[in-house]
């Protein structure tokens, strides 16, 4: 990354922001605080309100209530090309009828900067995003993964203090997809703006975000970082959307020796934990895949949750193993790194899952 | 856009089927090519073998005036077109559900009345006892009814009002297809509403302009009913003085003269048109 003028992102301030459209409700009252210089990812499934919380921020979407602070300042009432925030587009939203250059020039051209200075800052911002030399190409020329670069230069060459992204990876296959995710990480760091990031792929924020925010139903269910979001998700939703989840259903709670506490599950399970429950009416047992072992031998030491199964599917991606045990009529996954010389499981064979009881989440399911 | 940049590309005909195009190619042929052969022809031999026409033409009488009047009244009646249909293309565009199906019956159900009818109710509006002049009248704004006709105003009234659905449509076609969230990312860039028009609609939007300007342009200036009807001798155009001189006059080959130039007069307006719009113009229409 070449050499670029670092300065400080906006703290936003989102307090009590609502959209709705008649009697749907697009954001319930939403509050959320993005530190100055933080790459902040909004993700939930299509219609959980996270574009709706960035057109309010860009200003396409005009709130039905509440505030959003940019340092301090509540924009709200100002339109969106005087908020000095830069978006980048899933579809890039580059100008057809202009070249590379002019469309990077035409924010500053907007700001009525003096044409050497346009010239200067185009040609810099091009060699931050790795594309010197292509200013005089037309959008159309250059491959998908250069037109996304061509729109974080764009969005970025006025110095906004906040940008916005809005599914900028969405039209990009897999490979590129993943290539842009460390190089947007890069030019974060380069360009210090805060980010605002949208997206409905729970890896791609988890790889690159601070923190997260996951979206439901047009309220956030969780913020926080991305780990903490896994390790201790604060519902069925947020467990089974960020990362893959086993979740049974608590029928009973059987009662707490020490720290360990034991449920019955709705399918006949006896489950060990050792956190606390919580106190809602209705829990769900949470084990993540990666939690469990696969093994033959009942004498396991501190893993006092064991159930049998029947392995259902073997599933071999790169890196690592799925195995699907059934138990009963329901299915368990088991994700497990690709060992040297370790066949896995066989269809069909008879297989005892173990997990230690600090595995065993015990969340409300709503 | 690179898709737009495809579904623009002409598809091309195979070999095999050629043999289609015999039939369209033998009726233009026999009733198209041949016709304007011969009177392409006769501009030069009758009613003697020479340049005795266009001598005619090009020398002191009306015949140049008339030529020059229906480029002119061409130009008007494609400018004022242009600018009555744009914003109402501009509405059309963004319209959705009911409204647009109820814009789009507004636009052509017109198309389905004759030019003559159409030709003709402007002249009730018109004339010296019309609508218009009862209502200046009665609003005693004028004293004495105002002489409307034959005259300029009831071409160009008559002639915007047949060819204003041929430049809305395509533009329309053309301004459906702009992609709407690049105005969004003008506006979040910093361009204020009359800059993102400026600076990104409006050029998104000249193919569809290219398209209207020459279906209106070119179609004008063969314009025989409306000026015929309403025009008169002071406002006078091409096909109406040919209509003259072959039916009236019989002077059949001043006529063919008179047919011919105006033919070299479009074909040079046209060429003229694509070159200043790279072409646009040519591949708008077949959109």
């Amino acid at each position: 990354m070449a050499e670029y003028s670092k300065q400080r992102g906006a703290g936003v301030v989102i307090e009590a922001l609502a959209k709705r459209y008649g009697e749907v409700e697009a954001l319930a009252p939403t509050d959320l605080t993005v530190q100055s210089g933080e790459f902040f990812s909004l993700i939930g499934p299509s219609g959980s309100g996270k574009s709706t919380l960035l057109g309010c921020i860009a200003g396409f979407v005009p709130p039905s209530a509440g505030r959003i602070l940019v340092n301090g300042a509540d924009i709200v009432a100002v339109p969106p090309y005087r908020r000095n925030i830069g978006m980048v587009f899933q579809n890039y939203s580059l100008f057809p009828h202009m070249s590379v250059a002019e469309n990077i020039a035409f924010p500053l051209r907007m700001r009525k900067l003096p044409p050497g200075e346009i010239a200067g800052r185009v040609e810099r911002i091009l060699s931050v995003v790795r594309l010197p030399g292509m200013g005089d190409r037309a959008p159309s020329q250059l491959s998908g993964g250069q037109q996304q670069r061509v729109a974080l230069a764009r969005a970025a060459v006025y110095d906004p203090p906040l940008l916005l992204m809005d599914e900028p990876l969405g039209a990009l296959d897999k490979n590129l997809r993943e290539e842009m995710q460390y190089e947007i990480k890069q030019f974060h760091r380069a360009i210090g703006a805060t980010v605002l990031y949208v997206t409905h792929d729970q890896e791609e924020a988890a790889t690159m975000s601070d923190r997260i925010a996951i979206l439901n139903h047009g309220r956030i269910e969780q913020a926080g970082e991305p780990r903490a979001l896994y390790e201790q998700p604060r519902n069925a939703f947020v467990a089974s959307f960020l990362g893959d989840a086993n979740l049974f259903e608590v029928r009973r709670v059987d009662g707490a020796i020490a720290d360990r506490i034991a449920v019955e599950t709705s399918d006949g399970l006896r489950l060990v934990a050792t956190h606390a429950p919580v106190t809602v009416a209705r829990l769900v047992a949470c084990i993540r895949p990666e939690a469990i072992r696969l093994g033959n031998d009942p004498e396991r030491t501190g893993e006092t949750n064991v159930i049998d199964g029947v392995v259902a599917d073997v599933v071999h991606a790169a890196g690592s193993v799925r195995t699907r045990v059934s138990v009963g009529d329901r299915l368990v996954t088991v994700r497990a790194a690709t060992q040297r010389n370790v066949t896995g499981w066989r269809v069909g064979e008879a297989v005892r899952m173990a997990w230690h009881p600090r595995d065993t989440l015990l969340i409300p399911k709503e | 856009m690179a898709r737009s940049v495809d579904a623009a590309r002409p598809w091309t005909i195979s070999r095999g089927h050629a043999w289609l195009l015999a039939a369209p190619l033998v009726f233009l042929a026999i009733f198209f090519l041949w016709p304007l052969a011969r009177v392409v022809v006769r501009g030069f031999v009758d009613p003697a073998l020479g340049l005795g026409n266009y001598a005619r033409i090009f020398g002191d009488g009306p015949y140049l005036r008339v030529i020059w009047n229906t480029i002119e009244t061409a130009a008007a009646v494609t400018a004022i077109c242009l600018v009555v249909a744009y914003p109402v293309a501009y509405v059309m565009a963004r319209a959705r559900g009911a409204w647009l199906q109820i814009m789009a019956a507004l636009i052509v159900i017109p198309l389905w009345t004759s030019v003559v009818i159409r030709s003709y109710a402007w002249m009730v509006v018109f004339q010296r006892r019309g609508v218009l002049n009862d209502l200046l009248l009665g609003l005693g704004l004028v004293d004495t009814p105002v002489r409307f006709l034959p005259g300029s105003i009831g071409v160009h009234v008559g002639m915007v009002h047949i060819m204003l659905p041929f430049m809305i449509l395509p533009l329309v076609a053309n301004m459906r297809g702009i992609d709407q969230t690049l105005l969004r990312a003008a506006e979040i860039l910093g361009a204020n509403p009359f800059n993102a028009f400026l600076r990104v609609f409006l050029p998104l939007s000249l193919p569809g302009i290219n398209a209207g300007v020459a279906l209106v342009f070119m179609t004008s200036l063969g314009f025989f009913i409306t000026p015929a009807l309403l025009g008169g001798p002071q406002h006078m155009m091409a096909a109406v003085l040919i209509e003259q001189q072959a039916n009236v006059y019989l002077n059949w080959g001043l006529a063919s003269a008179l047919a011919s130039t105006l033919l070299v007069v479009t074909l040079a307006i046209y060429l003229f048109y694509l070159r200043v719009t790279g072409g646009a113009a040519g591949t708008a229409i077949g959109r």
